[in-house]
């Protein structure tokens, strides 16, 4: 706590009650069994026509979410010290946040509909080691979210000697703009639509079952012909209404990509990664080059077909928030990822062949897929079906199509485990259906795990995790003399640098 | 200026290639301490079950032969596994290895140690012993966590990891 001291508090923009509003309301939604039980017991009990009661909950309601959102805008402080960003806040209980700069890994600012006329954005602090983004802003002035950006910037330890060269270009062009094509694309492979398909397929199937028999049975009664056809019409419409659902799906899912990415530019100026996109609320997420833990290129079914990759890179994330914030490119034609890829980790990992068909990238033993297909796959086929025997007789022998199905699976696995390490990085590619392509550098690795179970030992082999800042990559049965020198190379690659990995 | 030289594989220093620092004799006693009072529940349980009315005698005959044989099991197993754990502390990481089946080897830099933990439970402290944490960034597991050390060198251990990882620090 700092004393009642020689720093500037200031309130943000009156505007910022709206931010408090907005919290409220979703932190209402979220409880939303919470706020259903009351309001109910308020109908309830309280006498008068509805109209009335409907006034008189609706006033109430503004009156108190309003009152609450004043007092808040009222309670907040915030500072700019030195070396730390101070926020005051609470109504009753107060609390104040001291985040030092040279914790923070990026900031991140919302544009909102309306403050953009007022030229105002809320600002969102990422820093190490907490849940979530720890403090937030609301309605400061654009400018001053600059500053405070340059401010953190020139905070931080310095990641290279290509750091610090003179201030940003005034707006230099974006190294990738998306257009309405590739919100569809985006909205298209998102999987909730296909999610929900999936889970209403064997609904439809056992539906149309039922309505099969409903219909045989309308035949034999010898009913008339319209009889018969409406379970038929009811099977149609059935039919419809999961095919329209899906589409309205697929239609929210592109909506939802228009309104997040939305004239989505991405910028790389002076080592600092940006991204600004969104419909109503423009959306502006930075993170640091030399923060960046982990990169992820990865490529779904419906990716593919539309010739697009979807980008992540990872930073260092908490105990408590796994993964940690993201930046995050939806979409981009494929071939952008390698130069990008280069740039980010620049003047690092420049030789990398970042293509999933790369020529460098070598298997894993195929030996990975006999105890994966024995264990997961004919154990547990083999003693469902004996039990399942007990019961069921030969009606249980289908279970053992278990077996080759996972077999395929794991081979299409394997088929896609590759590595590949470089002079200063790891390429690791996986997946199933969807392709993925991990990598990091190596002097950015925090362990290494060299694992051996019984069967790997009898053939050589070893599995290799890589522990890194935001979660860890592994490798797994790949030959143990070369596990080994691979470890003993990203050893002398951590020990060896002087440069930050964070 | 940037460099980067071409360093042979082969004359990179290898983690293997060391002399593994076996752990505390007094961890096997107490690991085994440990396991009699499992085993004690185990057989108090059984006992127990002796009191409900109704319990066939050949299936607690059976049950019991299985509990003597994991007693049995779990008991050598200290004696097996301790031997395998060990660890080396070199110039710039820290190697510990553990294992009889699955067998594992795990590197922790010093320059990525964020920060050492040690601790022990009433029973460490009656065998003397202590447990040394090192924690490192990340999220999933982010931590090597070393049993069975003697109270002074797991002591002497964290003091000589810290001095390490805050020299890697201040070199950077």
């Amino acid at each position: 706590m700092s004393p009642a001291d020689g720093h500037d508090w200031r309130r943000t923009s009156p505007l910022a009650i709206l931010f408090f509003l907005g919290s409220i309301l979703k932190a209402l939604v979220k409880n939303a069994t919470q706020v259903i039980a009351p309001t109910a017991a308020f109908f309830f009990a309280f006498g008068g026509d509805t109209q009335t009661k409907i006034i008189i909950a609706v006033s109430a309601f503004v009156l108190i979410t309003g009152t609450v959102s004043v007092l808040r805008y009222l309670f907040f402080r915030y500072a700019v010290a030195d070396d730390a960003i101070l926020i005051r806040e609470g109504i009753v209980n107060k609390k104040q946040l001291d985040i030092k700069y040279n914790r923070i890994q990026g900031i991140n600012t919302e544009q909102s509909f309306i403050y953009r006329f007022f030229d105002l954005v809320t600002v969102s602090f990422d820093t190490a080691g907490s849940a979530g983004s720890e403090g937030q802003l609301p309605a400061v002035k654009t400018d001053f979210s600059r500053v405070l950006r340059e401010r953190i910037g020139h905070a931080k330890p310095s990641d290279s000697a290509a750091d610090e060269t003179g201030a940003p270009a005034a707006e230099a062009a974006p190294i990738l703009k998306l257009d309405w094509g590739d919100m569809i694309r985006i909205g298209l492979a998102d999987r909730r639509a296909f999610l929900f398909l999936a889970i209403a397929a064997p609904l439809f199937d056992q539906l149309s079952e039922e309505l099969g028999e409903v219909i045989t049975r309308a035949v034999e009664d010898v009913a008339t012909d319209v009889a018969a056809l409406g379970p038929a019409i009811a099977a149609t419409l059935i039919g419809t209404g999961i095919v329209i659902v899906v589409a309205i799906l697929v239609l929210a899912s592109i909506v939802a990509a228009f309104l997040r990415y939305h004239n989505f530019a991405l910028y790389l100026e002076s080592r600092r990664l940006r991204s600004v996109g969104g419909l109503l609320t423009r959306h502006e997420a930075n993170m640091e080059t030399g923060k960046v833990q982990l990169v992820r290129v990865k490529q779904s079914l419906v990716m593919r077909w539309a010739e697009r990759v979807r980008l992540v890179l990872q930073q260092a994330s908490s105990k408590t928030q796994k993964g940690g914030k993201s930046f995050i490119v939806p979409a981009a034609a494929p071939g952008f990822e390698a130069g990008f890829v280069a740039d980010v980790f620049d003047p690092e990992a420049q030789e990398i062949e970042l293509r999933f068909d790369s020529a460098a990238l070598r298997r894993v033993s195929a030996h990975y897929l006999r105890p994966r297909i024995l264990y997961f796959g004919v154990l547990p086929a083999l003693l469902m079906s004996t039990l399942a025997w007990f019961e069921a007789g030969w009606d249980a022998l289908p279970l053992l199509l278990w077996i080759p199905l996972w077999s395929v699976v794991s081979w299409q696995r394997w088929r896609r485990l590759a590595y590949h390490v470089t002079g200063d990085a790891l390429l690791r590619r996986s997946g199933f259906l969807a392709r993925q392509l991990d990598v990091f550098l190596l002097r950015k690795a925090q362990r290494v795990t060299i694992t051996q179970s019984p069967y790997q030992r009898r053939k050589g082999l070893s599995s290799v995790r890589f522990f890194l800042a935001s979660g860890s990559i592994r490798v797994p049965y790949i030959d143990f003399d070369e596990a080994q020198k691979i470890r003993d190379y990203v050893l002398y690659k951590v020990e060896s640098s002087t440069r930050s990995w964070h | 200026m940037f460099e980067n030289a071409e360093i042979p594989l082969e004359d990179l220093p290898q983690a293997e290639a060391v002399e593994w620092q076996p752990l505390d004799s007094a961890y096997r006693s107490r690991l085994i301490v440990d396991r009699i009072i499992t085993i004690a529940f185990l057989v108090a349980g059984l006992i127990g079950v002796q009191f409900v009315p109704g319990v066939d005698l050949v299936r607690t005959a059976v049950l019991g032969a299985g509990v003597a044989v994991a007693a049995a099991a779990m008991l050598a197993w200290p004696g097996i596994a301790v031997p395998r754990m060990g660890y080396v502390i070199r110039d710039k990481d820290l190697v510990y290895r553990s294992g009889v089946l699955w067998r594992s080897v795990t590197a922790v830099p010093f320059n990525r140690i964020q920060h050492v933990e040690t601790s022990s439970s009433p029973l460490d402290r009656r065998f003397g012993l202590a447990t040394l944490k090192l924690f490192t960034a990340g999220g999933a597991g982010g931590d090597l966590k070393i049993d069975g050390l003697a109270a002074g060198q797991a002591e002497q251990m964290r003091a000589l990891v810290l001095e390490k990882a805050g020299a890697s620090i201040e070199s950077r």
